[in-house]
């Protein structure tokens, strides 16, 4: 049997961006800037806190942060955040490199799977997304997708989130317009979990809030950032800035502007509840300067969130991501194209909480079909980044001395007992033109509005308790 | 009876095969006729293999190890059924053509076809048109099968059926090919009787020529 020295069995394909004096270069600056400028908070209790814990205030309500104090707030903030679905079972780990998929929030529009129309989207729209997300195995936690325009427009988000919660079991990461719907949410997912103490438990809900950049906190970000300090559930405080518009033209300055903003939020966070979840994201795009659209799937977008998923390794947070993206009007060729660019990224990358699968048109519309197609692109890239595995046990050279020169590999053993660890898709084609032919000569575009409409059509998601649909119920008609 | 022909199929078709021997023994001990055994048995395992290969259940290996461990009891079998000449499902001729010496696929089809019943001759690889001619006259091939992976040798088959029809040998025998550039189309072109695009539908166009 052949020795091998230091052997390593399993090495992945390997993704470095920043360097280590660089990452610190970025961190430095951001430091400079929240001590020299400082950020604008529209929150007076977030301003008395701030003050108290030794803080610099000046101009009224302009904030500047001496190092100490961001670096209090990264030295209590946990590495790792493990949320549950609605059964409580773990689900979805953020730590280290784990990925996990999810939908975008908030879409106008949807891209019709029976008549192709986009359009605004209805109530049952927004379900038959969730129920979506429900049956697709890569697609991990959901979001909102929709904004439905059949409801009274000030219960947006409770029935949102009453749906995510009835529609599916994955974890859902939510958005709110103001701290009482924020408290509603959490009101309701705690009815599910059975109260407040099992819902902190399990994580089964995480906050996605912005600041307002550049460089200011507005005040129902801040009211809400704050709530869930308090609440000991996670939040994801991104900056979500267009360089060239609302940030530094360069990508370097890019993440300058947002870790100022990020780490500004997690002093808030920090001080308010020292060891509440929190995790690091940004959303660092670029203004397209002949369209002034955002760009959800350029070359850059990708260096941004890579970045950011190694300098929040770096801190020590769990990271927001990005992917299944694109900035196409239809699911065509572009979209398939930005999809596979945004997955490869963010798997190499490692980032978290991945999210926006399905966005298209700077994250105007959602296409289900778009979903469909990432979930198949995770699974794919999984099958690229699990590398090759050189052990005694693969390297077969008693199999290639048994069978010799001129023999075949098709019949053995070994063969049988390995050739399933090869990636089987099952929406790209690989099928002989006959075999393709006979089942109806079919694009990958057809397959995934087949797929959209078979599921939407079929799935039965696990059905949520009567008594807990009927707690969901009356919060929601509390709320109106 | 039945129980222990359950077991001997679901032994083919989990390729078992180590076992198989062990199935077919117990069956002619017990007094089972062997073309019984081959066909309710053994044949019938591989014919519900070849349906969940066609339903994409089954992959290659599992269906070739299944075919191998059909084999395996088929070898008990043999000497037993010549003697009370039982007839097979028909002889096939079986080939890659001149200039290919590629086998892989001819001997996936090969391998199918005796596990549905087939009686197989195998010329091998880079076969002439003359080696081919020679088989049919002197045998009692029912079909010949030609097989070529490269572009380059496909146009001896068409020789071979020229050849055939010179030596007025062509209406002895059904023509079937197959190979990754070869399609229905070509088939028909040079005046085979069939084209099958993969091992599996080899065995049903093998018995749909015969019948």
């Amino acid at each position: 049997m052949m020795k091998t020295v230091n052997a390593v069995a399993f090495q992945s394909p390997q993704f470095s961006l920043l360097s280590d004096c660089q990452i610190q270069d970025i961190h430095l600056a951001a430091l400079e800037v929240l001590r020299e400028t400082g950020i604008r908070f529209h929150h007076t209790g977030a301003i008395d806190l701030l003050k108290h814990a030794g803080a610099f205030i000046s101009d009224g309500n302009l904030v500047k942060f001496p190092a100490k104090l961001v670096e209090q707030a990264l030295a209590s903030a946990p590495s790792r955040i493990i949320m549950c679905d609605r059964d409580g079972e773990p689900s979805v780990f953020l730590e280290g490199t784990k990925t996990n998929f999810g939908t975008g929030s908030d879409c106008l529009n949807l891209l019709d799977p029976y008549t192709h129309e986009h359009r605004k989207f209805t109530r049952e729209d927004i379900i038959n997304g969730y129920r979506l997300v429900d049956a697709l195995p890569n697609i991990h936690f959901q979001m909102s997708i929709g904004i439905p325009i059949d409801i009274d427009p000030k219960l947006t988000y409770d029935v949102q989130m009453l749906e995510m919660l009835s529609n599916s079991t994955k974890p859902i990461v939510f958005v709110t317009n103001d701290l009482a719907s924020c408290q509603r949410a959490i009101d309701m997912a705690a009815a599910v979990a059975g109260g407040p103490e099992a819902l902190r438990e399990q994580q089964h809900i995480l906050l996605y809030s912005e600041p307002s950049s550049p460089l200011q906190q507005s005040t129902t970000a801040v009211d809400k950032l704050i709530l869930m300090a308090k609440t000991e559930l996670p939040v994801v405080h991104s900056p979500g800035p267009q360089m060239g518009a609302v940030a530094p033209i360069t990508m370097a300055g890019g993440l300058v502007m947002s870790l100022a903003e990020i780490l500004s939020s997690l002093v808030i966070h920090q001080f308010t509840n020292p060891g509440a979840p929190f995790v690091f994201g940004a959303g660092i795009h670029h203004m397209d300067m002949s369209s002034m659209q955002i760009c959800y799937a350029s070359p850059e977008f990708q260096l941004t969130k890579a970045a950011i998923a190694e300098l929040g390794r770096w801190y020590g947070l769990p990271t927001w991501g990005y992917a299944g993206c694109s900035d196409a009007k239809v699911m065509d060729e572009q979209a398939a194209v930005e999809a596979m660019i945004s997955v490869m990224a963010a798997k190499l990358c490692g980032s978290n909480l991945i999210h926006d699968v399905g966005y298209m048109e700077s994250g105007l519309t959602t296409s289900f079909e778009m979903i469909v197609l990432t979930d198949e692109l995770v699974a794919m890239v999984d099958n690229f980044i699990k590398g090759i595995e050189v052990s005694p046990d693969t390297l077969m050279v008693e199999e290639l001395n048994t069978v010799g020169p001129g023999g075949n590999f098709l019949s053995t053993k070994a063969t049988r007992s390995h050739f399933r660890s090869y990636w089987f898709p099952t929406l790209l084609d690989r099928k002989i033109r006959a075999t393709w032919l006979e089942k109806g000569a079919t694009t990958l575009g057809q397959r995934l509005n087949l797929k959209v409409r078979e599921i939407i059509e079929s799935h039965q998601p696990k059905p949520l308790a009567t008594d807990k649909v009927q707690a969901l119920q009356t919060i929601l008609e509390k709320a109106s | 009876m039945e129980q222990l022909l359950t077991g001997m199929q679901k032994c083919v078709i989990d390729g078992e095969i180590d076992q198989i021997q062990g199935y077919v023994n117990q069956a002619l001990s017990d007094g089972m006729e062997p073309s019984v055994i081959l066909n309710n048995g053994l044949i019938a395992a591989m014919n519900e293999v070849g349906q969940r290969f066609e339903s994409g259940d089954f992959f290659v290996p599992e269906m070739l190890i299944a075919a191998q461990t059909m084999q395996t009891g088929l070898a008990i079998l043999k000497p037993l059924l010549i003697k009370a000449d039982i007839k097979t499902a028909g002889t096939i001729v079986l080939g890659t053509v001149k200039g290919d010496l590629h086998d892989i696929g001819k001997n996936l089809v090969a391998m199918m076809l005796e596990g549905a019943g087939f009686e197989i001759r195998d010329l091998g690889t880079d076969v002439n048109s003359e080696k081919f001619i020679e088989a049919v006259r002197n045998g009692d091939a029912d079909i010949l099968g030609m097989s070529a992976l490269l572009t380059t040798t496909m146009p001896t088959m068409k020789e071979t059926i020229d050849a055939l029809v010179e030596a007025g040998l062509r209406n002895k025998v059904k023509i079937m090919i197959g190979g990754a550039p070869v399609t229905e189309k070509y088939a028909q072109s040079i005046g085979a009787d069939g084209y099958a695009p993969d091992a599996s539908r080899a065995v049903s166009l093998a018995k749909s020529l015969l019948n």
